[in-house]
């Protein structure tokens, strides 16, 4: 949906700041001082004003009902997830764990060989619950132009579903204390097969552990 | 005989002793106690930002501590916020109120007082933060909870912290009484709410939103402060979400207590400038009101990513705003459509923050679509938001009314020639600054980190770059001030042939403001009224007092009242 909303919101923007900007340069090169002209005297024009406040008050309910059924769209769940993960936000970093495996990915943030990478598989959907283990921190993931907060003591849900396999860069986006700034994770989109062959591996691993 | 002739015959006044200063009842002193407090702390949490865009010129650079790093924008953000703008949001409004309403002084003012006192505390706590142990608070400006309980940000510094807000809160909820009152109930005979000059009405909406806001804020600090005496209360969800509800409930209004008086600053400066009364007078007033009201019902825009807010009612509401926005905005630009402009410093930097308001408010608009929110939410694209309105916007405000009211509060000229230099370094400073901080939101860097990844380290350094150039306007203005005392050339009562009662007394305006009286108010722009009265002889006998030509006395209405001036 961010692609749905920003680039009309963008052009909208650059139009209406174009035209103060050309109101403004013309209206400071033509009444500038000097011209030999006296200030208008005027200082009211009512038709004007309620025809612009009707069409602001036209583009304000458009656009207000263009971003609220966008958000509803997007807030939508996906469908039957096939793959469901537990994200934990902890000071400073983060936890993967795979519903009904004994699976859980963690890491410690210190360095980059101590990101945890989150591995899901494209095309499917996959279902987020994300909690927190201390304050509040935000799991985001810009490729995804998606973010959510992490609250100690309560689950926020999302589903999202990958096209494109590769690794993409996320990090923390709530300030949730002194190294907040190393607090990343990656998320690396494998095929169906891929995921399987991984979590299965994942599996006997963790089984494997005293 | 002019204003300045009449005062030049008043007795001397005796010189001021420093006591007298501290403990005056006087609207003006108390005004510039707190504008001068105010602004010496622009460049206090100015400087830190500057050493923080130094730290941030080279990725993994260590020039600060990561720690510190996190102290300086907590610092900065809290200060610029609780100790800067919103205090010379509301000075603006204790000093020049009166002025403008005619009046002799201010409503309550032993507690506008009493709220100067409260406010050099807060700024003391909060600064002597670095002398404890732990150094001083570092949760953010919005202390989100568990975060700033004593689990997790425990030491006195964050203590102090708590206490510098609350007390911060309750001197902007005194100072709102105060003007409000002022404004509600002393203006001079005739001027109905509907003759009240736009700055003045843009400090009732202020003061408005100032009651309804402040007190909320003082729920959430002491949220805090139960969770820093005991922090098992904050262990499950909802008191954490309720505190971001209640702080929002406050930091959402603010942000418009520290914009409207300074659009008020840019429309006098507008129509002083363009040398004709203000276009569109009951549409700004409207937009204004209905700002106020709108904005208070949109605080959920800042918890579009909690989970747990209802995100399309707040999407609803917060695109609302861009009404009274474009109303306001119509005003501006009718104004100078069919004006008269005189280029002085005061009008470069009111025409400066139309285009650069105008960048924080459309990227507003855009935050608030939840789907956007979802990127940007807690990115530099909020931060370079935030700072369009703040600094492009509000500060530039302020900076038109600082050198517009200047000569009127101290009776000294500042120079031209350095205020223009102050002007184009401050408009090319901001925009390097903070234009940068867009893109890097857009690609993906977020708010509040000492590190980013190298991909990033082009757009900072430029940032950075835009921030020292801004450092060295700063000097410039300081250099101005430091020259106008030196060179003390004299104000006029009207340097720059002014519409509103302000400038009907001398610079600066004696104890209790209107010695000689003032025009008969007839409508916004009582002086320019009066001034055209006097200038055109076909407006009589009616317009022009057939009384002479002598202001009506400020306590008084009828002819008994009339000050004559001697033949
Ligand atoms: C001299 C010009 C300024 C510069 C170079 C500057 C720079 C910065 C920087 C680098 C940050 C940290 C961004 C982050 O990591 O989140 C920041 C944050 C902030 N700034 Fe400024 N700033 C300036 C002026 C102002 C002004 C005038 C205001 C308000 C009136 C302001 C309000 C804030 C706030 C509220 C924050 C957020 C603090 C927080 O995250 O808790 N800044 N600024
Ligand atoms: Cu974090
Ligand atoms: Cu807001």
């Amino acid at each position: 949906m961010f692609g749905h909303v920003f680039w009309p919101y963008t052009i909208i923007a650059l139009t209406v700041f174009g035209i103060v900007v050309l109101v403004l340069a013309f209206s400071l090169i033509r009444y500038r001082a000097g011209r030999g002209h006296e200030a208008s005297a005027k200082s009211k024009h009512s038709v004007l004003e309620a025809v612009y406040a009707l069409v602001l008050v036209g583009i304000a309910s458009f656009l207000a009902v263009y971003v609220a059924s966008a958000n509803a769209a997007e807030r939508r769940p996906l469908g039957r997830p096939q793959v469901s993960v537990t994200i934990t936000g902890f000071q400073w970093c983060w936890s993967f764990t795979y519903h009904h495996t004994p699976v859980t990915v963690s890491g410690t943030c210190k360095n980059a060989s101590q990101i945890p990478v989150l591995v899901v598989p494209t095309h499917e959907i996959i279902h987020f619950s994300l909690i927190s283990a201390d304050v509040v921190h935000e799991w985001w993931l810009p490729y995804a132009r998606w973010k959510e907060e992490a609250f100690p003591g309560h689950y926020n849900t999302f589903d999202l579903r990958f096209t494109k396999t590769g690794e993409f860069n996320g990090r923390c986006d709530e300030y949730c204390g002194l190294y907040h700034d190393r607090m990343d994770f990656k998320l690396k989109a494998v095929t169906p097969a891929a995921f399987t062959s991984w979590l299965t591996a994942q599996t006997r691993r963790a089984a494997s552990r005293p | 005989m002019t204003v300045t002739e009449l005062s030049a015959r008043l007795p001397k006044r005796r010189h001021k002793q420093i006591s007298d200063i501290l403990v005056s009842t006087d609207h003006k002193v108390i005004g510039l106690l707190v504008l001068g407090t105010a602004m010496v702390l622009f460049l206090v949490f100015g400087a830190i930002a500057l050493t923080m865009r130094a730290d941030l010129a080279s990725p993994g650079q260590n020039l600060i501590s990561t720690g510190l790093y996190n102290q300086f924008f907590t610092l900065h953000g809290s200060g610029m916020i609780y100790l800067v703008i919103t205090p010379i949001s509301l000075g603006l409004g204790i000093y020049l109120v009166p002025l403008q309403i005619g009046a002799p002084g201010i409503a309550f003012p032993r507690l506008a007082l009493f709220g100067f006192y409260t406010y050099v505390v807060s700024a003391v706590l909060l600064l002597s933060g670095f002398l404890t142990a732990s150094g001083p608070g570092s949760a953010g400006w919005y202390a989100y909870l568990p975060l700033s309980d004593t689990r997790y940000t425990p030491g006195k510094g964050m203590d102090m912290w708590v206490a510098a807000a609350t007390l911060a809160g309750f001197a902007g909820l005194f100072w709102s009484i105060c003007v409000l009152w002022t404004a509600l109930r002393m203006r001079a005979p005739r001027m109905s709410m509907l003759r009240m000059p736009l700055f003045t009405w843009s400090e009732v909406v202020t003061c408005l939103m100032g009651v309804a806001a402040f007190p909320s804020l003082l729920g959430a600090m002491g949220m805090i402060t139960a969770a820093r005496i005991d922090p098992r209360l904050f262990t499950s969800d909802l008191p954490n979400l309720q505190y971001q509800n209640l702080f929002w409930f406050y930091g959402h209004p603010v942000v418009y207590i520290m914009f409207f008086p300074y659009v008020g600053s840019v429309i006098e400066v507008i129509q002083t400038f363009g040398q004709r009364k203000y276009v569109g007078y009951t549409v700004t007033v409207f937009a204004l009101l209905l700002f106020a009201a709108v904005s208070m019902s949109v605080w959920g825009h800042h918890m579009f990513t909690t989970g747990q807010e209802s995100n399309e009612y707040f999407a609803v509401t917060s695109t609302a705003l861009s009404v009274p926005a474009g109303l306001e905005y119509f005003g501006f630009l009718s104004t100078l459509i069919g004006a008269k402009i005189r280029f002085k410093t005061p009008m470069l930097f009111a025409l400066a923050f139309i285009p650069q308001f105008l960048i924080g408010g459309l990227t507003g608009i855009m935050l608030a679509s939840p789907s956007l929110d979802y990127q940007f939410h807690g990115s530099y694209f909020v931060v370079a938001h935030f700072h369009y309105t703040l600094f492009a916007g509000s500060v530039f405000g302020f900076f038109a009314g600082f050198y517009y009211w200047f000569p009127k509060a101290t009776g000294r000229m500042l120079s031209e020639r350095l205020g223009k230099v102050h002007f184009w370094l401050m408009v090319v400073g901001t925009n390097v600054t903070f234009i940068p901080m867009f893109v890097m939101g857009y690609l993906g860097l977020p708010r509040r980190v000492a590190h980013y990844p190298a991909q990033f380290h082009l757009l900072n350094v430029i940032s950075s770059i835009g921030a020292g150039v801004l450092g060295l306007s700063m000097v410039v203005l300081v250099v101005n001030v430091g020259e106008s005392f030196r060179r003390r050339v004299p104000a006029p009562a009207d340097p720059w042939d002014g519409l509103t009662l302000e400038w009907a007394t001398t610079s600066p305006p004696p104890e209790f403001n209107f010695p000689a009286g003032i025009p008969p108010v007839k409508g916004f722009a009582p002086l320019f009224d009066w001034k055209q009265a006097k200038r055109d002889p076909d407006r009589t006998p009616e317009e022009i007092s057939a009384r002479g030509a002598g202001y009506v006395h400020s306590r008084g209405d009828g002819p008994a009242e009339v000050r004559r001036p001697a033949p």
